[in-house]
Order: structure tokens, then sequence, then C-alpha cells
């Protein structure tokens, strides 16, 4: 045996050991670390622990989102839409079940493909060049007025100042700066992080600090009920878990798109294709469940280009190949040759946390759940502090959180105007990637867009568009028809010579949405 | 110019819209205005105590913005003063937030500057 077969034996046996110790610290942590509004995983996976915690914390964001409608990490944010609204009604308990089962199933399932058909579709992600990946986020981007709780011009307007905002500071093409007035600060743009904070955590507490601690929505622990999935559920949501897997998984393949998008596509594939589009306001479970499944499955998806290709899915994959290139295998096509050990390694370890995740997080869940019982002024207080240190950990700057404040009051502005805060997320994260990738096709096809209807995988993206697009109005027109033969029952009913007058009332209640009164049948 | 766009293309065509769709939105508010009036009561906001606690993080922010005063003891005065102003100002909630500043703004500077090595504002 050569020195360096011992060294690298000796190196797989400490990574068996140590990877089981690190695996169960790292999990919880990453849960309390989600769960704690403004220390996302971005921040603490830069110091410790990098496959274990990224599990946990994108698990654990989902707390403190379905509980006080505070999004643990950006991920969660479309969990927050439905998951609070849910929580509120009484169903705390089925909320968190709903999601932390999601996320289980999310991560078993890109797991599978993880470790069966890694290569095959890190080969066909290389076939995504700008175009496809532009026609993927604009179908995102098109949908985003399916996210919508209020009025579709509300919506648009959101989602339009959400761009806005990405789009503030200066273009990494032409180095020319937008939306800056001439404020220096803004020519770096706004931080994605403290923006997102600031909108859904800050205006949250300055929402409620508005009103008496009486009025405060405080789920109590004696709602926390239903905290296991049925076999009901799995026959409910089970195509719907898998979709948003498959979605999760393969967004999460392609470079640079993250997580958050995965759940944004998912989230609206999910409620473009819901036959209940009228409880968007109280909540809606598949829609939990197709946030929770995308997010948790693009954790095992970006690890596929990773391992097979060296090209990271997320930021967070960048740190993990940093921590292989320490350890010595170059991370690229040739890893599963020359050091399977690590690429199993890797892909056993995504298994290992999932499940070490699955039993934390069920067996933390009630006292976890806890936090909701403290009161809000010694809370929030907290949740205040851990923001602020969260925010200056990311850039290290103080102005970020000014930033985030700031945009706290323009938060609790649009929820007060009655402004959905759902489609700023889209907005904010999708504008960047797409003008991207836009440029990125218009000078590699000299300017040419017609790439985006002659390349078949954007036309598939474009076509699948369309259709998401228009498929709520297909759904509203069929329950128009379906209503229709009551009427003519009616009618034929009339025709047949009984009471003339029954007809009048009917007629009137479809045409103005009034109740028949007295006057109207004379 | 290499692409057709221009450099600030995108952002100026959604500056545009963003002027324009509130506009329009704003002329069909100040049109419906007489029906809309008195449909649903506003709710009235505790602005008193509202007003003290953005007083109070503001001060924190510029404390911490200007420097001088070590992260710990500010954050402690903060939560003291921002949990004493949101609870019912009883003796007994006050010494529970006082327990609770010195506990967290001690234990969280240790973690994240100790522990998890993070440079927080001097």
């Amino acid at each position: 045996m050569t020195y360096g077969h011992g060294c690298s034996r000796r190196f797989h046996l400490d990574i068996c050991v140590l990877a089981a110790v690190y695996i169960a610290l790292g999990v919880p942590l990453g849960i309390i670390v989600g769960a704690i509004p403004g220390l996302g995983g971005a921040m603490l996976i830069a110091l410790s622990l990098p496959v274990s915690i990224y599990v946990g914390s994108v698990s654990g964001g989902l707390i403190s989102a379905i509980l006080l409608n505070m999004p643990g990490t950006p991920s969660a944010v479309m969990t927050t839409l439905d998951g609070y609204p849910v929580a509120q009604n009484g169903r705390a308990g089925r909320a968190l079940s709903l999601g932390i089962t999601a996320s289980i199933v999310g991560g078993l399932i890109s797991w599978i493909f993880l470790a069966l058909l890694s290569p095959t579709l890190a080969d066909i992600a290389l076939k995504f060049g700008p175009y496809e990946i532009f026609s993927l986020v604009l179908m995102a981007l098109i949908l985003i007025a399916t996210i919508a709780e209020g009025t579709s011009l509300k919506s648009f307007l959101v989602a339009l100042f959400g761009v806005a905002i990405a789009l503030v500071g200066t273009d990494m093409s032409s180095g020319v700066t937008r939306f800056d007035f001439g404020i220096p600060i803004l020519a770096g743009g706004f931080p994605l992080l403290p923006v997102l904070l600031g909108v859904f955590v800050i205006a949250q507490i300055i929402d409620d600090l508005t009103k008496e601690e009486r009025e405060i929505e405080v789920i109590s622990d004696s709602k926390l009920t239903e905290l296991r999935p049925t076999g009901a559920d799995l026959k409910t949501h089970g195509p719907n878990a898998v979709r948003s897997s498959l979605i999760g998984t393969w967004i999460a393949i392609l470079p640079g798109v993250g997580s958050t998008i995965a759940a944004i596509v998912a989230y609206t594939t999910t409620k473009s294709l819901s036959k209940k589009p009228e409880t968007v306001d109280k909540g809606e479970e598949a829609r939990i469940v197709a946030a929770e499944d995308s997010n948790n499955a693009s954790v095992n998806g970006a690890l596929s280009p990773l391992i097979t290709l060296g090209i990271p899915g997320s930021v967070i994959d960048a740190i993990l190949i940093g921590a292989l290139v320490i350890h010595n295998p170059q991370p690229g096509p040739l890893l599963f040759q020359n050091s399977p050990e690590i690429t199993y390694g890797v892909i056993a370890a995504a298994l290992v946390a999932n499940l070490v995740m699955m039993v934390f997080i069920f067996a933390g869940l009630r006292p976890i759940a806890k936090i909701v019982t403290v009161p809000r002024a010694f809370l929030y207080s907290v949740i205040i502090v851990c923001r602020i240190i969260g925010t200056c950990s990311l850039g290290g700057k103080i102005t970020d959180v000014w930033v985030m404040f700031g945009f706290g009051a323009i938060g609790y502005v649009f929820r007060n105007g009655g402004y959905p805060l759902g489609p700023f997320v889209p907005g904010c994260i999708l504008a960047p990637l797409a003008e991207r990738e836009l440029r990125s096709g218009l000078m590699l096809y000299d300017r040419s867009l017609m790439p985006l209807l002659t390349r078949p995988i954007s036309l598939v993206f474009i076509v699948l568009t369309i259709v998401l697009a228009v498929w709520p109005f297909v759904l509203a027109r069929k329950k128009a028809k379906a209503a229709q033969p009551r009427f003519r029952q009616n009618r034929r009913f009339s025709n047949n010579g009984r009471v003339k007058t029954e007809l009048r009332p009917t007629r009137v209640v479809i045409s103005t949405g009034q109740a028949p009164g007295r006057g109207m049948t004379k | 110019m290499f692409e057709p766009f221009g450099p600030a293309g995108l952002p100026r065509y959604i500056g545009g819209i963003l002027i324009a769709l509130p506009t329009l939105r704003a002329v069909l508010v100040l049109r419906n205005l007489p029906n809309s009036t008195g449909s649903t009561p506003a709710q009235k906001p505790n602005m008193g105590r509202f007003a003290i606690a953005v007083a109070i993080t503001l001060a924190y922010l510029f404390a911490l913005t200007i420097g001088g005063v070590p992260f710990r003891y500010l954050t402690c005065a903060f939560l003291f003063a921002l949990a004493a102003t949101l609870t019912d100002m009883k003796p007994q909630s006050l010494g529970i937030a006082s327990v609770i500043a010195v506990v967290a703004s001690f234990e969280l500077t240790y973690l994240f500057t100790e522990v998890l090595t993070i440079i927080l504002p001097k």
C-alpha cells in the first residue's frame, strides 16, 4: 500500500466517523438557525458543517414562516403566504406537519435523483443555454400574477416594484449605474436578504406593534394538533408532492437559480393547477406542500451539477466546492472516477441529513412551536437584534440594517394599503436573473430573440407559460358552464306552466348578484 | 451599443410602467372616492407605544452606526428599553425584560463573536 493510499483511507475513515457527528450536530443547528428570522443558512454555512446545516436550515425556515409570518430563510417566503393563514385559521399543527412532511418527501425524492441520475441530469442541464434559463424565469415571472391575494393591478404593481428594486445599482454588462439618483450607496444595489427580511419580518413586527396585544393573532399551544400526517394526506397531496419535488430538483440543477426560485415556480404551478382558487386568502394546504417540497428538493438537486461537473448550483454549493478542494479532490467530471468515496460520501451525507432532520424536527416540533407563546414584547426585541446581527454578518455593513428597516416601512405601507406582498419576492429575485440571461442570449445570438422560439427547450417553456397562464381562465369558464344547467332546469320548470314569476328572481340573482326583493317579483 | 435594449433599457421601461400604473390607480381611487368612504372602519393603531418603539429602535441604529459603545452594552440597553415599552410596565414584566436583556445581549454577543467569529458593529 502506498503512502497516498493510506492517507486516502485514513481520510475516508475520518470522514465517515466525523460525518455522522457533524450531521447529528448540523441538522438541529440548521433547524434552529432557519427558525430564527434573519439567520439564514447562507451565513452559517460559511462557518461550518455544510451539507447538514443546509438541509436543516432550509427545513427550519418553515417554522417561523408558519407560526410568526416571518420566513426564517428566503426560500421559506412562499411558505409564509399560505402557511400563516392556515395557522391563523387554528390549524398551525396541520400546517407545520404538512410543511415538514413535504420537506422530507422533497428531500428523499430529490436524493433518489441525485444518487441514480446525477450524471444524466447534469448532462441535460448543460444543454440549458441563456435563452432556456431566460424562458424558464420568464415563466415564473409571468405567473407572478397568480400568486396575488388581491386585485391583479395591485399584484402587478408590487411585482414591478420588486423588479425595480432588484435592478438598482451598477449594470454588470456596461458599468452604468441605474436608479441610483446620484447616491453613492445605491450604486452597489440593494442586498437581497435585508430587503426580504424588511418587507416580510420588520413589516410584520410594525404591523403587530400598532395593534393592542390582545389583537395580535397568537396561535396558542392548544391549537397545535394534527402534528402527524395521515394516509389520506398521501393520497391528497402525493401527486403535488412528486411534481413539486421534480420541479425543485430540476430547477436547482440549473446553475445560479437556487431554492427560492424553485419554491416560486412550484408554488405558482400548483396554484395555477389548483381547483380551489377561491381559498387564496385563507391559505391552501397544497401550496404549503409545493413550496416546502421544492425548496428542500432543491438542496439535493443543486448537489448534482456540483459533484458531476464541478458547477455550483447555488452560492452555498460554491462553499461546498471550496470544502472539497481543501480536502484535495477536484470537483468535476472525473470526481466519480478518481474519488468515488468522496462522491458517494456526499450523496450518503445528503440522505442521512434528511433522515436526521426528520427525526429531530418531529421530535422537537412541540418545544420549538412554544415560541409562539412567548410574549411578543420579549420575542420581537430578541428577533430584531438577531436580525440586525444576521444582516450585518452578511455584508459587514450597517447600511444593510438601515435598508432592512426602510423596506420594513415600505412593506408595512403595502400591507395596510391592501397590496399583496407575495408578488414582490419573485419580482425581486427573478428580475436580475432574467436580465442577465437575456443579455447573455442577445450577445450569444447576435441580438436575435428568435432562438427563444426556435430552440426546443425554450419553446417548451414558452408554451408551458402560456398554458399555465391560461389554465385558471379555462377553469373559471368550466365552472361558469357547470353553473348553467341549474338555470336551464329552472327555465324548463317555468316553461311547464307552473309559476311564471319564479324565473325573475333567479335571473336577477345571476345578473346582478343581489338578493331578490319583493319589488322585483312584482 | 452591444445590445438593443441599451445599458439601462429594462429599468427605464419598468420605471415608466411604475409611474404610469399608480397614476392610473390613483385616478381610479379618486373616481370611486365618494362610494368607498365609510365602507370599512379603519383600525385605530396604538400610535403612542408604536412611536416610542420606533424612536428606541432608531436611536439604537444611530448608535450602532456612529459606534463608540460596545455592541453588548448597547444591545442590552436596547432590549430592555424596547421590551419594557411593549409590556404593561408592571414590576414583574420589567424584571423579566431586564433578565432577558442581560442574558440575550451577552449570550448573543458571545455566540456570534467568539463561537461563530462574526464581526459585529463596534
